[in-house]
């Protein structure tokens, strides 16, 4: 999903190519784009095993519309969209939360730089406490925050992926700050 | 304009999504007030958290993950080369019982003499259902002409039990 110049330029052709049916071209935008995917659906869904399935779920949808991508515009906003509502159908389907223990709920400062193995099993405690804080926002409020501010679109884009108009996506938006700000400091 | 009704706004006005006309008066409010200060600088420090996290990763296998997609995606393509070669056996099947079942039988042919008598039999006019029937003729009585004549009636029941067909026919002869 990042359109960094060089990887844009390989990513059209392997594009051109996956559209063929090559396989090994598609496997490849797979690997280009799978750890976005997956960072996305586990924001989204709170599971390792649940973003597993959406991301699955995502690169299938992706494959068999391939043929339907401009490949100009590249499979990155296709990608979002898709896996928004992958993460949907899979937490629609399982009707159940795998979340992390939601104990002792901490200060959730941000992260300073991350080097020595105390800090990274604290930084691994913040992303987990971060993924079970995110999962109890509402679902949209969830999709609109995540996109808006951990993946960097505007709100134009992010209402496009959602399929809503700007003013409703603004206000999700900053109603799911005010609920993430309550849940981080254990005001709700 | 109390705080609790600036705190949207706040919000809106901490991710730069508030309406130009709009921000002077929050802006004028933060500077007066240290509650709503403090919240949009909560607000702020939360996103800027937020925009820190690298993607969250640790825990996948994404060889696994491809390796999954590509099996699935493989599947359907085995899939159908199985259906195809099952219908192609099941077809054989049945068309092997089929011969089976109803094997043509070859007859000896007839004589030559004997086939263009059958062929004779066959060319011949066939000969008139009242000659085939072997009918025996039941004794009459012809009704004189003063007399007035007797009829004899058919009824023809139909499938609606209402409507029933009356035949009345009038004869001269008489069965005795």
């Amino acid at each position: 999903m990042d359109d960094a110049p060089e990887r844009t330029a390989g990513e059209v052709q392997l594009l051109t190519r996956a559209k063929t049916g090559d396989l090994d071209a598609f496997e490849q935008l797979v690997a280009l784009h799978e750890r976005r995917v997956f960072s996305l659906a586990l924001r989204l869904t709170g599971s390792v095993e649940d973003a597993k399935d959406a991301t699955q779920e995502a690169f299938l949808r992706l494959h068999r519309k391939i043929r339907q991508i401009d490949s100009g515009r590249g499979v990155g906003p296709w990608l979002y969209s898709v896996t928004v509502n992958a993460c949907h159908d899979i937490g629609r389907d399982r009707q159940r939360s795998r979340l992390v223990a939601m104990e002792n709920w901490q200060s959730l400062a941000p992260a300073d730089a991350v080097s020595t193995p105390e800090d990274l099993f604290a930084d691994r405690q913040r992303e987990e406490r971060l993924r079970a804080v995110l999962h109890r926002l509402p679902e949209k409020e969830r999709a609109a925050l995540v996109l808006r501010e951990m993946e960097g679109l505007t709100t134009e884009e992010v209402a496009h992926i959602l399929g809503s108009s700007g003013a409703t996506v603004r206000s999700q938006i900053s109603m799911a700050r005010l609920r993430l700000r309550k849940l981080l400091r254990g005001k709700l | 304009m109390k705080c609790a009704e600036f705190e949207e706004r706040i919000a809106f006005y901490a991710g730069g999504d508030l309406a130009a006309d709009q921000r002077p008066a929050v802006e004028e409010h933060l500077r007066v007030c240290s509650g709503c200060a403090a919240l949009a600088r909560e607000l702020e420090e939360d996103r800027a958290w937020l925009a820190s996290r690298p993607p969250e990763t640790a825990e996948a296998d994404f060889a696994a993950v491809r390796r999954e997609i590509r099996r699935k995606i493989e599947r359907p393509r085995w899939i159908w080369k199985w259906i195809a070669a099952a219908a192609a056996v099941l077809l054989v099947c049945a068309v092997v019982v089929n011969v089976r079942r109803a094997p043509v039988k070859e007859r000896p042919l007839p004589p030559v003499a004997a086939q263009k008598e059958v062929a004779a039999v066959i060319a011949a006019p066939r000969p008139k259902e009242a000659v085939v029937r072997s009918r025996v003729r039941r004794p009459v009585r012809k009704v004189a002409l003063g007399e007035p004549a007797p009829q004899v009636e058919i009824r023809i029941a139909t499938r609606n039990p209402n409507v029933t067909i009356i035949l009345l026919h009038e004869t001269r002869e008489v069965l005795q």
